[in-house]
């Protein structure tokens, strides 16, 4: 067998009632329109104002949303820093805030002080590091 | 990923194994009380130290995904920061409280540049193996260790939008990262920019074409205020109107499953794909559910619950701001994380009627934050879900919605349609188009863009409809979609195929040097074109043997062993919530409890798209689970119903390890219930002995390695054995006091003696609670297997995390655990159930129709009943009535036609019936749990009993009357009628017995004798005795009674009797009085009874003598002639002579007397006579 396959079903995208999924889906979610989110200046990843073009030009959202006087500022969910909200975020942390190393499997799951392992004990087993980490960070 | 914090260390003088902190290369021990510190060459004074590959080889050699890798792969749809931004570097002690240090994170963005920390070592952070080539489209990968100038590629932090701005492109996000345009990729997926592929943008101004540049869409960004480029752009209106707070379900869709471009998600291989409009829940958007419950009731969160920061732990499961709630029940998923359903909208939380009392958040229902959710709590409750018929684990009653989560009932995974509702909702049609999922993710080899492994082509799909697994999580049913992970490993433990340091176990083949191997030798992954063979796994298996320890650079002597493994994984199908109608049991209890149901004994193909076979030899399973005692394709983590044992499937088709040639299809039942049912042993003991074992390396050992430099070597390093001990006398509920573990850490371990010897003294014999020994069983002089024996106060046990198979200690830790079911209903014994076979077959009985057809006194009624054919029954007998038998919900109601008052219920019905006669018998059978009913109508017939002929009747009623009866049936006592008016009980069980009975009176007596068992008359005899008058002739002297003696005449005929008196002498006697019943009636020569009745009369006759007189000539006597005599008395005789005679002579009794004219007798006894003879004068 030499070439690649082209066994990917391309096709079958028509067959998908994705389209009825998307507007279905839709339905339920409030595009509250914001206004606070007009004439908010695009910042480059050191904090510069975008100004179209420049080294370093695409936008940050770390840089330009949260600033003095928007998100990390003010009251209620607005509270929040980027650091805070990034922090402890799964979507974010993408399982780096729960893996260990190279090998999660401990059968008795004890800290030095004695205390249980705060993180799960023998998540994985023994040798089988595919499964070792949430993410499958580390290893495959 | 890290230097410092890895791995365990262990404690040998309190055997237990201590994780290492981050900081350390050496947790604290007994021995070593400060553990060692790591020495950290990156980040000078911080733990969490990347792990140092040293170069591009080492990194070839030994990583496989790095995190720069994830960016380019994971990034597509992770959102970035956390470590897609920063290295985790904690302050040394702050992992240790599980609370993080924000400012001791290193940003990638200056760590991977010049001159930062990571500047010239090769980490996961700032190295990675390209696998997607220079174009991001895995069309030429090298396959080569690469490193990235963060400076160029921008980072990726991370991306409000992805979630919050609606038509956020995953697409172009894919295409950025994939090229490592990390900074660039934000405004591209945002569609308000193109990577900068061009030099100039559209002001005509340089642009360089790295990571972190964009060219703008004039028509998405404007200047801010007016046209001065110099105060920056911003959003057009258009595009920041499209900010949302709450993310639009299509940007959830766009990463967990199918778009219009790209269907194969990830998680569609996990979960399968949606059906669209027909979802339940389309209506109210993926955040209809995953919106977190920790908010007031205002909507806005309680910010008070939202995690700021740390590792999300046990002590730590609060939700970040941006987290919505997670639904996952999977410990096994990828994605798992210790906020897994924290404040998640569950569907009991909607559809209930009341908010939940005991929930940490419950929702609001008074502002309908259950969107008006339908409540089921009636139709459950009518279908019977809320009735207490089934059980937990421990196998205490429950009802099925405690144990079945509600997804294995709505999630049914049907096929798709366009068309999916009318009017009222009532009209489904699935037939359109099937519903797929991932069947498979093949390891051995890439897709056709580069990812590492295939997981979203046809040849690994499978349809789902009535093809997803069920599986167990703490007690619950739940459905999920068993994906199965295959790859290429190692049999060989003795050679270390991953590089990881580490030779014990089976170890995978590194995907990217699987990949690297294929591209050089042009082969594609196993199911590339839908056909796999041994042929086709010879080939790549040569392939690794001969390229795979050049490529990783290793000298080892070991041989490798290729293997293809499997490992299966149930994903919870959470999502396709079918409209109700399609529920399972919607249709009643048939739908899951009858053996052809689909709900538990309908397969599931493992390989539904791939023409699937291999050689003997080929094959290898992925692990042995329940201490390693069973082989499994399985993961560890799918367990029975009880969550202790893990439930050991076998993919292969013979279930052999190794001789099998393609996967057979395995029954849902086979991932929920044990082929024996099983339970740990958790009794303290003071001695566990174990069984012999196999030398490790021999043959029939399963750790037998051929592949080993000193073939039959064994592979023993990973072998655990942890004991727990407790007081002596302790009660297996009680915790252990000392848990004490051990892992074999020498792969080549080959007696118990050496096995001893490897663990020590430290475990063997200097613990307080027990010693460990090798003993001899079969007196060969050779050790051969283990025994442990409980020092002095203490008992042992075996952990079930004990590698009990290879010790040889399996029966020490499990036993058979046959569980009970109730069959209460039918009254029969309890149902006990010692496997899956048995659990089956009782599952599926309970929903079978009832059986109603019935026997009498166990004869089979199937060819009677009717009218024409009339059932069979006893007459004056009992008849017994006997359903089937039946499962244990199915209840009996007996009704008959010729009394109600007989109508009874259960199994079995009695009657007892002395007229022969017909009537109709109904069985009704009711399945108490389905709600079906069999009925079953017969016509039955009583016939008569047969009476046996009375013998020895005695006929007249001056004695005993005996009765005598035989072959009785089985009885206690009899009664008896005798005829006459009286009646009377004899208690008796004999089977032949005489009665007897005076009767008083004469005539036909018609007796009736019932047989009687306890209550019940068994039989009934009858027969008419004549009883006849007697009479009885008393013995006379001196004359005759005629008849004489006794006389028996029928009741009410007539009787004479003739009365003479003796003759002689003379003229002999006379009839003195005749005596009937003691009453004279005279002196009659003859009496009749007339009419007699009486049953005993009495005739009797008495006589007296007479004196003759005889008269001659001349003369008299008087009185003349005979004349009676009272007997005894006297008679006086006148002698006259006639004249002129006198008397001459007188003669009495012919002797002389004396001669006169008179003569008196007297004491006249006898008859006499007398003479005289007158003479002339």
């Amino acid at each position: 067998m030499t070439g690649k396959s082209l066994r990917k079903a391309a096709a079958r995208s028509a067959l998908l009632p994705a389209a009825a999924l998307l507007v279905g889906l839709a339905g339920g979610t409030a595009l509250a329109y914001n206004a606070a989110h007009d004439n908010i200046v695009l910042k480059d990843a050191g904090g510069n104002n975008i100004t179209m073009s420049g080294a370093g030009n695409a936008y940050s959202v770390q840089t330009t949303c949260f600033t003095a006087s928007c998100h990390g500022t003010g009251s209620g969910s607005l509270a929040f820093t980027y650091d805070q909200m990034e922090k402890h975020n799964y979507h974010a942390m993408n399982g780096s805030n729960e893996v260990r190393g190279f090998n999660a499997w401990n059968p008795d799951g004890v800290l030095p002080n004695g205390d249980a392992d705060p993180l799960r004990r023998g998540v994985a087993t023994q040798g089988k590091n595919w499964v070792q980490s949430p993410g499958h960070v580390g290893n495959w | 990923m890290f230097k410092d914090g890895a791995g365990t260390t262990y404690d040998s003088a309190i055997a237990k194994y201590i994780s290492v902190p981050f900081g350390m290369t050496a947790a604290p021990t007994t021995a070593n009380p400060t553990g060692t510190a790591n020495v950290p060459a990156i980040g000078a004074t911080a733990a969490y130290e990347p792990f140092n590959f040293t170069d591009a080889a080492g990194l070839e050699k030994k990583a496989d995904n790095t995190l720069v890798g994830n960016m380019m792969d994971c990034g597509e749809c992770h959102v970035g920061g956390g470590a897609m931004q920063y290295i985790p570097n904690y302050a040394a002690a702050s992992p240790m409280a599980g609370t993080s240090n924000p400012g001791a994170r290193i940003p990638l963005r200056t760590a991977g540049t010049t001159g930062g920390i990571l500047a010239g070592f090769w980490t996961t952070f700032n190295s990675f193996i390209d696998i997607f080539g220079p174009a991001g489209d895995g069309a030429s990968p090298s396959y080569q260790a690469k490193q990235i100038d963060y400076a160029d590629s921008g980072v990726l932090e991370m991306d409000c939008l992805v979630c919050h701005l609606k038509d956020y492109s995953w697409e172009n996000r894919r295409d950025a990262v994939r090229m490592a345009k990390f900074d660039a990729s934000r405004a591209y997926g945002a569609g308000i920019a193109t990577l900068a592929t061009a030099t100039t943008d559209m002001s005509g101004a340089t642009i360089v074409t790295n990571g972190r540049n964009v060219i703008y869409d004039p028509a998405k960004v404007a200047f801010v205020n007016g046209s001065t480029a110099s105060n920056g752009i911003k959003l057009v209106s258009a595009v920041a109107q499209k900010i949302t707070a709450v993310p639009d379900a299509n940007n959830c869709a766009s990463c967990h499953f199918a778009t219009v471009k790209e269907k194969y998600q990830v998680e569609w291989k996990k979960r399968g794909e949606f059906w669209g409009g027909s979802e339940a829940h389309t209506g109210i958007g993926c955040m209809g559910c995953h919106q977190r419950k920790d908010r007031t009731v205002n909507g806005d969160i309680d910010t008070a619950n939202v995690g700021t920061s740390g590792i999300a732990n046990s002590n730590n499961k609060k939700l970040g701001l941006c987290d919505p709630a997670k639904g996952a029940d999977c410990d096994y998923d990828a994605q798992w994380g210790a906020v897994d359903k924290v404040a998640f909208k569950a569907c009991n939380d909607c559809h209930q009627d009341t908010a939940a009392a005991t929930a940490t958040y419950p929702i609001d229902l008074a502002n309908g934050e259950d969107y008006g959710a339908p409540k089921p709590a009636d139709i459950h409750k009518a279908f019977g879900l809320a009735d207490m018929i089934a059980y937990n684990a421990d196998g205490t009653a429950a009802n099925h919605l405690q144990i079945i989560d509600c997804t294995t009932c709505h999630a049914r995974k049907l096929d798709a349609s366009v068309a999916l509702y009318d009017a009222d909702g009532a009209f489904r049609n699935y037939t359109t188009f099937p519903i797929t999922g991932g069947a498979m993710v093949d390891g051995t080899g890439t897709d056709e863009q580069g990812r590492l492994a295939v997981h979203d082509e046809i040849a690994v799909e499978r349809e789902m409809k009535d093809n997803i697994a069920l599986y167990w999580k703490n007690g619950k049913l739940f459905v999920g979609n068993l994906l199965s992970s295959f790859l290429i490993r190692d049999a060989n433990g003795l050679f270390d195929a991953n590089n990881d340091g580490r030779g014990p176990g089976l170890d995978p083949a590194l995907p990217t040097h699987t990949a690297r191997l294929n591209e050089a030798a042009g082969l594609h992954a196993l199911t590339h074109d839908g056909v796999v063979d041994g042929t086709e796994v010879a080939t790549m298996f040569t392939n690794i043997q001969t390229n795979l320890k050049p490529m990783i650079g290793s000298g080892s002597l070991e041989t490798i062993v290729p293997k293809i493994s499997i490992m299966g994984v149930p994903f919870k199908v959470s999502h396709n919530i079918a409209p109700k109608i399609s529920a399972w049991g919607v249709k009643g209890c048939k739908e899951c409890h009858s053996s052809t149901s689909k709900f538990m004994s309908s397969f599931i193909d493992i390989s539904p798209k791939t023409d699937f076979s291999w050689n003997a030899g080929q094959f290898a399973n992925i692990q042995k689970v329940n201490g390693s005692t069973q082989p499994s394709d399985i993961h560890a983590q799918v367990v029975e119903k009880k969550g202790v044992r893990s439930v050991a499937v076998n993919y292969a088709n013979n279930s052999n390890t190794d001789l099998s040639t393609g996967f057979r299809d395995v029954q849902k039942a086979e991932l929920l219930y044990e082929a024996t049912f099983t339970k740990r042993d958790s009794t303290y003991k003071s001695t566990i002995t174990g069984t012999s074992r196999p030398v490790p390396g021999a043959a029939n050992s399963p750790w037998y390695n051929a592949g080993a430099s000193v073939p039959g070597t064994t592979v023993t390093a990973g072998w655990t054995m942890k004991i727990e001990a407790a007081p002596e006398g302790s009660a297996a509920t009680v915790s252990p006091t000392a848990v004490r573990t051990f892992s074999v850490t020498s792969g080549t371990l080959t007696s118990v003696d050496a096995l001893i010897t490897h663990m020590g003294a430290a475990f063997t014999t200097d613990l307080p609670e027990f010693t460990i020994a090798g003993i001899d069983t079969n007196a060969d002089l050779v050790n051969d297997a283990i025994e442990i024996t409980a020092k002095a106060g203490f008992q042992v046990r075996l952990s079930n995390q004990t590698d009990v198979g290879p010790f040889g200690l399996t029966g020490a830790l499990w036993i058979a655990d046959p569980i009970t079911r109730n069959n209460a209903y039918t009254g029969d014994a309890d149902l006990v159930l010692t496997g899956r076979s048995d659990y089956l077959n009782y599952f599926h009985g309970i929903g079978a129709a009832p059986a109603a057809g019935f026997t009498i006194n166990g004869a089979a009624t199937d060819a009677c009943g009717t009218l024409a054919t009339p059932c069979a029954a006893p007459t004056a007998a009992l008849i017994t009535f006997a359903a089937p038998a039946g499962a244990a919900t199915t209840t009996y109601s007996w009704t008959f036609s010729d009394d109600t008052s007989k109508n009874t219920t259960g199994a079995t019905a009695t009657r007892t019936i002395n007229t022969v006669k017909s009537f109709t018998v109904t069985l009704l059978a009711k399945n108490t749990t389905t709600g079906d009913v069999t009925t079953t109508k017969k016509i039955v017939k009583t016939a008569a009993i047969a009476s046996a002929a009375l013998t020895g009747v005695d006929t007249t009623a001056t004695g005993d009357t005996t009765v005598s009866l035989t072959g009785l049936p089985t009885h206690s006592k009899l009664y008896v009628k005798w005829g006459d008016g009286t009646e009377q009980y004899v208690t008796s069980s004999a089977a032949a017995i005489d009665l007897t009975h005076k009767y008083l009176k004469t005539g036909t007596m018609n007796v009736a004798i019932n047989i009687i068992n306890g209550t019940t008359l068994v039989a009934k005899k009858t027969c008419a005795i004549t009883v006849k008058p007697v009479i009885t002739a008393s013995a006379v002297v001196n004359g005759t009674l005629t008849p004489e003696d006794v006389t028996q005449i029928l009741s009410g005929a007539n009787q004479t009797y003739t009365i003479t008196p003796t003759a002689a002498p003379y003229a002999g006697y006379a009839i003195a009085n005749v005596l009937v019943n003691g009453a004279s009636v005279g002196p009659v020569a003859s009496y009749t009874f007339t009419g007699l009745t009486a049953p005993s009369s009495t005739i009797s006759a008495t006589f007296k003598p007479t004196i003759n007189a005889v008269q001659t000539a001349n003369g008299s006597i008087a009185p003349a002639g005979v004349t009676p005599v009272t007997s005894g008395g006297s008679q006086y005789y006148t002698i006259t002579p006639a004249n002129g005679y006198h008397v001459e002579s007188v003669t009495v009794n012919g002797q002389p007397a004396a001669v006169a004219t008179s003569y008196n007798f007297t004491n006249v006894t006898e008859p006499q006579q007398i003479t005289a003879i007158f003479a002339a004068n």
